[in-house]
């Protein structure tokens, strides 16, 4: 089993302060095929909370998350849902213990999520604003 | 493998996991395999020895001296995607049992077809959504709480079903609505004693529905009803159902009734003791149909309230059960409101449960008479005296029997909660909780009596009580 062990855990949550204190724009991005032009950030939120499977177009929406260490991931999360990263973490958790839903598939840069996005008609991810290019479409923005 | 060693089992695996940190969490590279899991190790220590603290049914808990067992356990969740609408879950958790050891056990073990994008089909052992965390309650890390509050999650020992539900999803305006129609079988050990082998509860056809209402602003209510024919096989209520329907105390009422009625006791109050014997024999008769719970109706219907928005988290629970049986028909309630500053989350919580109808002993102890009318005719050189006794003492045996059986069905209490919890990293919590437990006379509360027959057990039971519950758990989700 492949397994990750974060044994400097202390070192990352330095980071993650500093990164947190240079945060930027993270934009909410969907397939440029997508008939989605923007969401709210309820939308949003529910997907990748676990309480909507869907995209409003009706379509089973194929989310994609960045890893737990990423600042923009916590930005998202915080200004998108208004929850912090042990929030997120119990709801999925919720979710998953009592087999209900399965959480977003984790890919590992901004990189990575837009290739899930421009794969997929139905992909929704996010990355910091300044990555966005032509392979993906914004539907939101947040800060 | 031995006791000793089940019992250290969950204590191994929680110090690894815990010395692990922070996110194992596997997820194939396709993402359609992934393994994670979650655990609890917690310590519970009461003011009490008189009785055993811990979740209703399991076989043992905490005293005086502390305890890891009521909360400590492990769990793996394995989920394959066959197909984007077509995957399998099982979950295998030990956690303290019923026979106070350390079994892994099945928790669920089933498919999902997920029909349409706001419906979907599950088939296999799934946890039964009674309440309102119903299937997430060992998750430590997704409550506030240390545990449920066992006055409302006390009242029922299943928590898993074998059947099929369908749950269908839509919105309507901000809120997000999930129904789900479940019905299957479902059985369950619970112990009511140490003295004795664990009791088991059957629930058969159970059918429940559940409905949960999501709004975007952080409410959440819940509704759900269900009901089954329960079945509940206890070795005393067995034998106390035996014994009243046996050929020796039917044989001892038909000496006595025939020799104290003979006219030689009619100055003596032998036609009252004939009397009293035949009262009681009747009585006897309804024992065996007290105590054969064998698919009666149950049912139990709840309803709660969620908040989870900022820094407010609140919950609320309003429960009933119900049965056609001695297994006491109960109303029980929790409230708990915390706030979280930064990392750490203070709470508080209120909870109780009272029976609302509780079965009362068929036979009374004033029945009979037969060995004092007996007494009074000439003592021990009486011809019937022998038999009077035995049958005396028969009967006493059997309404004392009654009574530990009713006795576990006294279960009224209520209990304050303070606590916090502390998010020391994004997949640990850490949480110091205070419970006062009271207990009003004649009810042991969620409490479990060792052996009901002891002075100390008996002064528990007959007097109102007030127990402090001090607690320490470490959850982790991996």
């Amino acid at each position: 089993m492949k397994t990750k062990f974060t044994l400097h855990t202390l070192v990352a949550a330095g980071l993650l302060t500093l990164a947190q204190a240079a945060s930027a724009q993270v934009a909410v991005i969907v397939n440029p095929k997508s008939p989605l032009a923007t969401m709210t950030p309820e939308q949003v939120a529910a997907i990748f909370m676990g309480k909507s499977a869907t995209l409003p177009s009706g379509q089973t929406a194929v989310p994609a998350d960045l890893p737990e260490s990423s600042s923009a991931r916590d930005q998202f999360y915080s200004k998108a849902a208004g929850k912090s990263p042990s929030q997120v973490k119990a709801t999925w958790a919720r979710l998953t213990f009592s087999g209900k839903a399965m959480p977003p598939k984790e890919v590992p840069t901004a990189a990575d999520v837009k290739k899930h996005v421009a794969a997929n008609v139905d992909a929704i991810g996010y990355i910091e604003k300044s990555a966005v290019d032509s392979t993906v479409k914004v539907v939101l923005t947040v800060e | 493998m031995s006791e000793k060693k089940l019992r250290r089992l969950p204590l191994a695996a929680a110090a690894m996991v815990a010395c692990m940190s922070a996110q194992a969490d596997y997820q194939s590279p396709d993402g359609n395999f992934r393994l994670s899991g979650f655990g609890t190790l917690g310590a519970v220590k009461t003011t009490t020895n008189d009785a055993i603290y811990g979740y209703p049914g399991q076989g043992g808990g905490a005293t005086k001296h502390g305890s890891l067992d009521p909360d400590s356990k492990i769990a793996v969740q394995g989920t394959y995607k066959f197909a984007p609408t077509v995957s399998a879950t099982s979950q295998v958790m030990t956690k303290y049992d019923a026979d106070g050891q350390y079994i892994p056990n099945i928790n669920w073990a089933f498919a999902k077809w997920q029909a349409m994008p706001g419906l979907s089909f599950r088939a296999g052992r799934m946890g039964a959504p009674l309440f309102m965390i119903s299937d997430f309650r060992d998750v430590g890390y997704a409550n506030t709480f240390v545990r449920p509050p066992l006055d409302v999650y006390g009242q029922v020992p299943i928590s898993q079903f074998e059947g099929l539900d369908a749950a269908y999803q839509f919105n309507a305006g901000e809120a997000t609505i999930t129904s789900t129609f479940w019905t299957g079988d479902s059985k369950s050990d619970y112990a009511s004693s140490l003295a004795r082998a664990p009791s088991q509860v059957i629930l058969k056809r159970s059918v429940g529905l559940n409905v949960l209402a999501e709004l975007s602003n952080g409410w959440s209510l819940r509704v759900g009803r269900s009901q089954g024919k329960m079945t509940v096989k206890s070795e005393l209520a067995d034998q106390l159902a035996a014994g009243a329907q046996g050929a020796t105390l039917a044989g001892g009422y038909a000496a006595f009734i025939a020799g104290a009625g003979n006219g030689a006791f009619a100055g003596i109050g032998g036609p009252a003791a004939v009397a009293a014997a035949q009262a009681s024999r009747a009585q006897m008769a309804q024992v065996a149909s007290l105590l054969n719970v064998e698919g009666v109706k149950a049912t139990f219907t709840g309803i709660g309230l969620a908040y989870d928005q900022d820094n407010w988290v609140g919950s609320l629970e309003f429960t009933k059960r119900k049965t056609d049986s001695y297994v006491s028909d109960t109303t029980g309630w929790y409230s708990m409101v915390g706030y979280r500053v930064d990392r750490f989350t203070p709470y508080i919580g209120l909870s109780k449960i009272k029976s609302d109808r509780r079965s009362s002993n068929p036979l009374s102890a004033s029945a009979l008479r037969s060995s004092a009318v007996v007494t009074n005719s000439g003592g021990s050189s009486s011809p019937l005296y022998a038999g009077a006794v035995a049958l005396d003492t028969g009967v006493n045996n059997v309404y004392g029997g009654i009574n530990a059986v009713l006795g576990t069905q006294k279960q009224d209490e209520r209990t304050v909660t303070v606590g916090v919890r502390w998010d020391a990293t994004s997949s640990l919590a850490v949480k110091a909780q205070f419970d006062r437990v009271t207990k009003p006379a004649d009810s042991q509360g969620m409490f479990l009596i060792a052996d009901p027959t002891t002075a100390s057990s008996a002064a528990f039971m007959n007097n109102k009580r007030s127990v402090n519950v001090m607690n320490l758990s470490v959850d982790f989700v991996f």
